[in-house]
C-alpha cells in the first residue's frame, strides 16, 4: 500500500496571539484504510481536516493528497477528495436528485453521466423513491444520508467524513457505518473524525488520537491497547444525581487504581486485575455516597487508552 | 462559466420557491401598485385625480359676488370634482372641518360685494373708491386632507383672481364717470349693480375646469399614478431582492453550504461570479414579471421594450452591486438584514418611491442620486412620456457606473475576508 494522505508538521492559528488550534500534526493514511481520528469536541480534528480540504490555509506544515501538495495545487486535491462535512450542507428548497446534480456539477460532471451517477447514489443511500422530495421534507437521518451521497458523487479516491453520525438515531447511525465500510470494500479511502469510540474501535483499520491540537497516540487498535498494557477498566454506572467527581476522587485512593475518572454518571477506573479489585472499589464507592445501579469490566479499549494517555475520559 | 450558471441556476429556483420571497418579491410590489392605483383614482375612468371633494361654504354677502361664488362652486361643471354644502354659520362650517366631514370651508365675508363695486358715491366725489378694501375670502383648510384642500383654495383663488380683475377695471370705469360728472352718482349705484352683473357673469362664465387643469393641483389631477407607482414599486422591491440576494452569502457560509462549494475544484471567484450572477437573474426576473404583470393586467405604459429592457438590465445591475456591497460589509445575516432592509427603505424615501419624484425638494432630487431607484424612476419616467434610449442614456450610464463601483468595492471586502 501506498500513502494517498502525507501530512508533515501541519498547524493552524486562528487568529495572531491565540492558541495553536492544531499543533504540527504529522500522520499518513494508506491507500484504502479507514483512518480515523478520535478526540474530544475542540480537539483539533474538524480544523485538521478544513485544512487537508483546502478551506482554511495552514499556519506552518505541509500535506500532500495523491501527491499533490495542498498549498500549491488546491484544486488537483480538491478534485481527488470528497468531503462529507460534520453539519448537513444541503439546499432544502431543493430536492434530493437536485442537490446530488447540483453537487455533481460543482465537482465538474455532466449530462447523461451525471444523471446515471446520481441514480447510482440514489440507490446506496435509499432514498430513490424520495429523490423528488425537497430536503426540507426529510427526517434528519435522511438528510445525513444524502449528505454523505453528495461527497460520494464523483467517485472520490478518498473521502474525508467529519462527525457524520451526530445527532441522528441508532437506526440511521447503523446504516451509516455500514455504508462506510461499504464504500471501503469497494476501494475507496475513508478519513474518519469522531468522538465516539465505539465507531472508531468498529470502523478504524488505524486511530490518530487527538487532544488540545495534538496527536497524542497513532497506530492499529492492538497497537493502542497496548500502551495501556494488560490494564482493565471497572465502569461504575451511578444513579442520576450522584456527585460522579467526587465518587472517582474517592475511587483514585484505592490501593491497585491506577487511574479513575468521572463521565455522565459514570466512574472509569484502570485497575490492573479487575476481579481482585471490584470489591475494593465498590466499597470505596458507596462510602462516597455512590449509589451504584450496575459495573462493567471492560478489556482495554480506546476508551482505556485515551483515559491512560489524558487522565480524563473521552468525553469530558 | 458552467458552475458560475450552475450556483446562479440554483439561487434561481430556490428564490422562488420561496413563498415568503415570492410575496416579498411579486405580490407586495403589484398590490402597492394596485392600492396606489385606487387610492388615487386610476380606476375611476380617464381622467385619474381628486373627485368628490367634500366642501362648505358660508355666504354673508346678500351682493351678486357672493351669489356667483355659491352659484359657481355648485355649477355642473364642478359636480364631480366638489360636492358643496352650503352652511350659513361660521362655526358650523369650521367644525365640518375639523371633524373631517370636509376638506375645506369657504367664508364671504358680508362686504364682499361692496369691497368689489363700492356704493356711497356722490357726483364728483370718488373718495369712495380710494377707501374700497381688499377682497378677501377665509378659507379654512383640512390639514388632514392637503390634496383636497389645494384644489378647493386654487377654484377660490381662480375666482377671486378673476373677480378682482373685473373689480379693478369697475372701479376706474365708475372712478372716471363719477370724478368728471359725467353721471349722477345714484344712477351709478345702479349702473354699479348692473357691472357687478356682468362682471359676475364673466366669472361663472369662466371655464373653471380648465382654468383647475392649469394650476398645480390639477397637474396631479392629469398624472397617470398607475404608470408611476408600477416601476416605482418594482424599483422599491428590486432593493429588498438584490439585497437578500447578497445575504445568501452569509446565509450560506453559517449553512456550510458555501464551505462545501469551496472543497469541490471550483475557485472562490467562481463561487462569488455565481451568487452576484443568481442575485442578479432574480432580480432580472421579478422586474420582467411585474412589468409583463403590470402591462397586461393594469394596462401600464412603461415605454418602448427596447430602451426599457436597456434600463431595466442596468437597473438590476446597480442593484446587485448595491446587495453585494451590504453582504461583504455585513458580518452575520442578521446584520445584513438589517442594514438592507434600512437601505432600501432610505433609498425609496430618498428617491420619491413613496411620493411624486417630482415634488421632492431639490435638495433631496440630488441627494437621491447616489441611489439606483432614483435613476430609475428617472429613466421610466422619460420612457413612459415616449421617450428614446438616447433619452435614458444618462441613467443607464450612471447605473452601469455605479454597479461597477459597489461590485469593486465589495470585492476588495470580500478578499479581505478571504485572507483572514
Amino acid at each position: 500500500m501506498s500513502a494517498i494522505v502525507q501530512v508533515q508538521q501541519l498547524a493552524k492559528r486562528y487568529m495572531p496571539g491565540d492558541v495553536l488550534a492544531v499543533k504540527g500534526v504529522s500522520f499518513e493514511i494508506q491507500e484504502g484504510e479507514i483512518f480515523s481520528l478520535l478526540g474530544p469536541n475542540g480537539a483539533g480534528k474538524t480544523t485538521t481536516i478544513s485544512m487537508l480540504s483546502g478551506l482554511l490555509a495552514p499556519t506552518g506544515g505541509e500535506a500532500a493528497i495523491g501527491g499533490r501538495s495542498i498549498l500549491r495545487e488546491p484544486l488537483a486535491v480538491k478534485s481527488i477528495i470528497g468531503v462529507v462535512p460534520q453539519e448537513i450542507a444541503l439546499y432544502d428548497a431543493l430536492s434530493a436528485r437536485e442537490n446530488l446534480l447540483f453537487w455533481g456539477r460543482m465537482h465538474g460532471m455532466s449530462g447523461k453521466p451525471l444523471q446515471a451517477r446520481v441514480d447510482e447514489v440514489l440507490e446506496q443511500i435509499g432514498l430513490r423513491d424520495r429523490a423528488g422530495d425537497r430536503i426540507r421534507t426529510y427526517s434528519g437521518g435522511m438528510k445525513r444520508r444524502v449528505n454523505i451521497g453528495v461527497g460520494l458523487l464523483h467517485r472520490p479516491r478518498l473521502v474525508f467524513m467529519d462527525e457524520p453520525t451526530v445527532g441522528i438515531d441508532p437506526q440511521s447511525r447503523r446504516n451509516i457505518l455500514d455504508m462506510v465500510k461499504e464504500l471501503n470494500r469497494q476501494g475507496m479511502t475513508v478519513l474518519y473524525t469522531t468522538h465516539y469510540m465505539e465507531e472508531a474501535q468498529e470502523l478504524s483499520d488505524r486511530v490518530g488520537i487527538m487532544d488540545h491540537g495534538e496527536l497524542i497516540a497513532l497506530g492499529t487498535q492492538r497497537e493502542l491497547t497496548q500502551m495501556v498494557g494488560e490494564h482493565e477498566a471497572l465502569r461504575l454506572h451511578l444513579n442520576e444525581g450522584d456527585s460522579a467527581d467526587k465518587v472517582a476522587e474517592a475511587v483514585a485512593t484505592v490501593p491497585g487504581v491506577l487511574q479513575a475518572s468521572a463521565t455522565d454518571h459514570q466512574v472509569v477506573a484502570t485497575v490492573a486485575e479487575a476481579d481482585e479489585m471490584l470489591a475494593a472499589v465498590i466499597t470505596r464507592a458507596s462510602e462516597a455516597g455512590a449509589r451504584i445501579r450496575t459495573v462493567d469490566i471492560e478489556e482495554p479499549n480506546l476508551e482505556t487508552v485515551f483515559l491512560h494517555l489524558t487522565g480524563r475520559a473521552l468525553r469530558d | 462559466m458552467r458552475k458560475i450558471l450552475n450556483i446562479a441556476w440554483k439561487d434561481l429556483i430556490s428564490a422562488f420557491r420561496e413563498p415568503g420571497v415570492v410575496i416579498m418579491m411579486l405580490v407586495t410590489p403589484f398590490a402597492l401598485t394596485l392600492v396606489m392605483g385606487f387610492a388615487f383614482g386610476a380606476f375611476g375612468g380617464g381622467n385619474a385625480g381628486p373627485a368628490g371633494i367634500p366642501m362648505t361654504i358660508v355666504n354673508h354677502d346678500a351682493g351678486e359676488f357672493g351669489q356667483r361664488l355659491v352659484r359657481m362652486l355648485e355649477a355642473d361643471g364642478l359636480a364631480d370634482l366638489l360636492v358643496v354644502t352650503v352652511l350659513s354659520d361660521d362655526a358650523a362650517a369650521r367644525a365640518a372641518v375639523d371633524a373631517d366631514q370636509s376638506a375645506a370651508a369657504v367664508i364671504v365675508p358680508a362686504d364682499f360685494s361692496e369691497a368689489v363695486v363700492p356704493a356711497g358715491l356722490s357726483q364728483g366725489d370718488t373718495s369712495g373708491l380710494q377707501g374700497a378694501q381688499p377682497v378677501t375670502i377665509e378659507l379654512y383648510a383640512n390639514p388632514t386632507r392637503p390634496v383636497s384642500a389645494g384644489v378647493v383654495r386654487t377654484v377660490a383663488e381662480r375666482f377671486i383672481d378673476v373677480a378682482s380683475a373685473q373689480r379693478s377695471a369697475g372701479l376706474v370705469v365708475v372712478g372716471q364717470i363719477v370724478g368728471n360728472r359725467l353721471a349722477d352718482p345714484q344712477a351709478m349705484a345702479q349702473q354699479g349693480a348692473a357691472i357687478g352683473h356682468r362682471v359676475g357673469d364673466q366669472v361663472a362664465s369662466t371655464s373653471l375646469v380648465r382654468v383647475v387643469g392649469e394650476s398645480d393641483a390639477a397637474g396631479q389631477s392629469n398624472f397617470d399614478w398607475l404608470g408611476y407607482m408600477a416601476p416605482s414599486m418594482a424599483i422599491l422591491f428590486l432593493m429588498f431582492t438584490v439585497s437578500a440576494g447578497g445575504r445568501t452569502i452569509l446565509l450560506e457560509r453559517d449553512l456550510g453550504t458555501l464551505p462545501r462549494m469551496l472543497t469541490t475544484p471550483t475557485g472562490a471567484a467562481q463561487v462569488l461570479g455565481g451568487k452576484v450572477l443568481g442575485t442578479y437573474l432574480t432580480g432580472l426576473a421579478q422586474m420582467i414579471i411585474l412589468f409583463v404583470a403590470s402591462t397586461l393586467l393594469l394596462g401600464v405604459h412603461w415605454g418602448a421594450p427596447a430602451p426599457v429592457a436597456a434600463l431595466l438590465l442596468s437597473l438590476v445591475a446597480a442593484g446587485t452591486g448595491w446587495g453585494m456591497l451590504i453582504a461583504a460589509y455585513s458580518k452575520t445575516t442578521g446584520q445584513a438584514n438589517a442594514v438592507g432592509t434600512a437601505l432600501s427603505l432610505t433609498f425609496g424615501a430618498l428617491a420619491g418611491n413613496f411620493v411624486v419624484r417630482d415634488l421632492l425638494p431639490d435638495v433631496l432630487k440630488k441627494a437621491s442620486l447616489i441611489t439606483p431607484n432614483a435613476w430609475g424612476l428617472d429613466g421610466f419616467k422619460a420612457l413612459a412620456a415616449g421617450g428614446t434610449l438616447a433619452d435614458v442614456a444618462l441613467p443607464i450610464a450612471a447605473l452601469w457606473g455605479m454597479a461597477a463601483i459597489t461590485f469593486a468595492l465589495a470585492v476588495v471586502a470580500f478578499r479581505r475576508q478571504a485572507a483572514q
